[in-house]
């Protein structure tokens, strides 16, 4: 990088303060911005040329509290929810789960199945019946959309007094790590089959859940699904369980797979050893709703840094590099190039530390890519605004810190 | 330019080649199905297009007014003609192409696409990201099969077995081959599978197959018969019954029923749960067997 003076003079050094406050710096800082914003507004999606990105598709850095840093590990076994594994079972021991639950007083029983057609008649007359009339029975239903347009499938869905869909938000056979509370077209509005379990279990947690009024929520994947009391549906039918484990709990019809080659239902998590590309799906539909369900019950939401803030951080860790980049460059420093490509090496690595660190023990996601593009970006465009400000100055006596000398 | 010159007579020869390797790939045809009438013109005889039928290369279709003809290619694509006229099946090649274009130009589609296709993010428009429901599905299947099994081992073929279907009745097909698609039997039937229709077109030991009411291209939906000669046949059972132990003939029946059930002999194991039942009339085997199997006989 060229610097003031002639390249036998040393340059007195100055502290980084001053470089703070020096014009160049500020509008160097700016430039990085302004790059970002043009970078930004390109029609076309670079990423195709970007093998990092094509690769890491899907990704997202704070997968890595829960895979790898443990976040999460050692809580508490759930003891609001019970799972009850339908397995294999038809449409009428589905029927019968329901009503021993149902008998055993059940504090909400939501039924993590989705019957899209009619079957046996004799079977769906129960199930029927059973969606009709009982208040606590929650039916979960698909929610496609067609042409824009939401639409229920479900062949109980009109009978079914209390339902919500089972979708989650995500990639297709891409990582679960949002679900939508709930979905509002024209004057139909949809719950989730989670929130629609809040609404009966406890009323006063899904006003909280609507207040936030959120357009998805990130799950906090608070369990694995060993941290659930799991009973066999079969067993439960044939009375060799006590229903007694279920009084007053929420209950969770659903299907738990056999083994961990069983994929049926089965979804990739943030838990997911296997963080980037493809591995096998880790968790059972029916935990990621006991999740978000429990994160609901146990106020655990996630939150999110407000945009404002996120860009002001990567406003001033910006504005900071260019100061020390352009102090170091001034003055003699013949290491600089190198040197200042180790620290934005550094800084990034650390910007995701801070980043996961905020995540693992406040349960907060703060966006630290603006931070890391603009750090990352700032040495390029440093060298960018040093030979803008030189063929300024030459041509317009605009006043800088930067000479024609090469050091 | 000399260096340019020889980069263009490379692609040139490449694609060259690749296109040629592509036309000796000559592709067959079955007729998927007829509505109206459809002809064809081999070896100078003309004959009636009906289901099932094989159309090459140097064949030549016709089709009256207002008739429709769905064939289906070597490579399982489906192409459907209706309009009147004559058509030589040579022409067909370019229904049954794969892709779209050569490898050069699928890549560089590839890259526009990525390039030009709107991207987005499920924290942008969660909404658009909601395709996967966390929940099983019980009742989705247009049909259930009483058996788990995919493939049944047969040498006569006097039995049936029970299926479920929503929409009614099901048409059940059995092939000789998949490639091209040999049709040897076709039946509609509400409930059952009989396999002796099949068994009546005398077929060779071999390998077979069947499917109810999906397209043929669906291979996962194809379930095996292997037909077996009568020695190879029996000396199996022989050696499956050799297993059988029990305390009465209704208990060995049973059992021998069973395991010949598990070895997808499912014609002998419901001889052998017949007879199970005839020397023990009070045992539950007799859900077992009407749930699974049906009288053979005349279908729908």
């Amino acid at each position: 990088m060229k610097k003031a003076g002639t390249k036998k003079s040393v340059r007195k050094k100055l502290s980084v303060w001053h470089y703070l406050k020096n014009r160049d710096t500020i509008l160097a800082t700016i430039s990085v911005f302004l790059i970002m914003g043009l970078l930004a507004l390109i029609p076309i999606n670079t990423h195709i040329l970007d093998p990092f990105k094509l690769a890491l598709h899907d990704f997202n850095y704070n997968d890595l509290v829960y895979s790898k840093m443990g976040k999460n590990k050692n809580t508490s076994i759930d003891t609001n929810i019970v799972v009850v594994n339908i397995a294999d079972a038809g449409r009428l021991e589905i029927a019968q789960m329901i009503q021993k639950s149902y008998d055993a007083k059940a504090k909400v029983i939501g039924v993590d199945v989705l019957f899209k057609v009619a079957k046996d008649p004799s079977a769906d007359s129960v199930l029927n019946n059973t969606f009709n009339t009982k208040n606590n029975v929650v039916m979960a239903y698909n929610l496609y959309e067609d042409h824009s347009i939401f639409k229920p499938e479900g062949y109980f869905f009109n009978q079914a007094k209390n339902k919500g869909y089972a979708n989650f938000v995500g990639e297709e056979e891409g990582v679960i790590r949002y679900f939508k509370p709930e979905v509002a077209y024209g004057n139909l509005n949809y719950l989730s089959f989670a929130s629609a379990i809040v609404k009966v279990a406890n009323p006063i947690t899904f006003d909280q859940l609507s207040h936030r009024r959120k357009d998805f929520e990130i799950i906090n994947y608070r369990k694995s699904s060993a941290k659930y009391l799991v009973v066999s549906g079969e067993k439960l039918i044939n009375g060799e369980i006590s229903t007694s484990i279920l009084t007053n709990k929420i209950v969770l019809l659903g299907y738990v797979g056999k083994n961990e080659k069983d994929i049926e239902d089965k979804h990739y998590t943030p838990l997911n050893a296997v963080f980037t590309g493809r591995g096998v799906p880790d968790m059972n539909g029916i935990f990621i709703h006991a999740n978000i369900i429990s994160m609901a019950i146990d106020d655990a939401y996630v939150h999110q840094t407000p945009n404002w803030i996120n860009w002001t951080i990567a406003f001033l860790l910006c504005w900071i590099h260019i100061a020390f980049f352009i102090k170091y460059s001034l003055e003699g420093h013949i290491w600089f190039h190198l040197k200042a490509k180790l620290v934005s090496l550094t800084m990034a690595v650390l910007f995701v530390y801070l980043g996961l660190w905020f995540f693992y023990y406040f349960d907060t996601q703060i966006n630290m890519t603006l931070t890391l593009a603009a750090v990352i970006l700032a040495l390029d465009v440093l060298y960018f605004y040093e030979s803008f400000a030189l063929w300024l100055h030459k041509n317009w006596g605009f006043k800088t810190v930067f000479h024609h000398d090469v050091h | 330019m000399m260096y340019i010159r020889i980069v263009v007579s490379i692609s040139f020869f490449i694609l060259g080649f690749s296109s040629s390797w592509a036309s000796e790939k000559m592709p067959q045809y079955v007729v998927y199905q007829v509505i109206g009438k459809c002809s064809k013109v081999a070896l100078k005889k003309v004959s009636l297009l009906k289901k099932g039928d094989f159309l090459n290369t140097p064949d030549v279709v016709n089709l009256a007014e207002g008739s429709t003809l769905i064939l289906i290619c070597a490579n399982y694509k489906a192409f459907q003609l209706n309009v009147k006229g004559k058509y030589a099946v040579s022409t067909f090649k370019k229904y049954c192409a794969k892709s779209d274009g050569s490898f050069t130009a699928n890549y560089f589609r590839f890259v526009w696409d990525e390039l030009t296709h709107p991207h987005s993010s499920p924290e942008v428009e969660p909404e658009k990201y909601m395709k996967t429901a966390g929940a099983v599905t019980r009742g989705q299947e247009k049909y259930n099969l009483s058996i788990r099994t995919d493939t049944i081992n047969m040498y006569d073929g006097d039995f049936g077995i029970r299926f479920t279907i929503t929409k009614e009745p099901a048409t059940v097909k059995f092939f000789a081959s998949i490639n091209p698609f040999k049709i040897l039997v076709s039946q509609q039937s509400k409930d059952f599978i009989s396999f002796l229709a099949f068994a009546k077109t005398q077929p060779q030991p071999g390998v077979y197959y069947w499917y109810i009411n999906e397209l043929p291209y669906k291979k996962s939906n194809l379930h095996v018969l292997n037909v077996l000669n009568e020695k190879q046949y029996k000396t199996t059972v022989a050696q499956i019954l050799s297993k059988v132990i029990g305390n009465n003939d209704a208990d060995r029946a049973f059992m021998g029923g069973f395991l010949l059930e598990q070895e997808h002999f499912l014609g002998e194991a419901q001889k052998y749960y017949k007879l199970g039942l005839s020397l023990n009339p009070e045992s539950k085997i007799n859900q077992r067997l009407s749930r699974i199997f049906s009288e053979s006989g005349s279908v729908l």
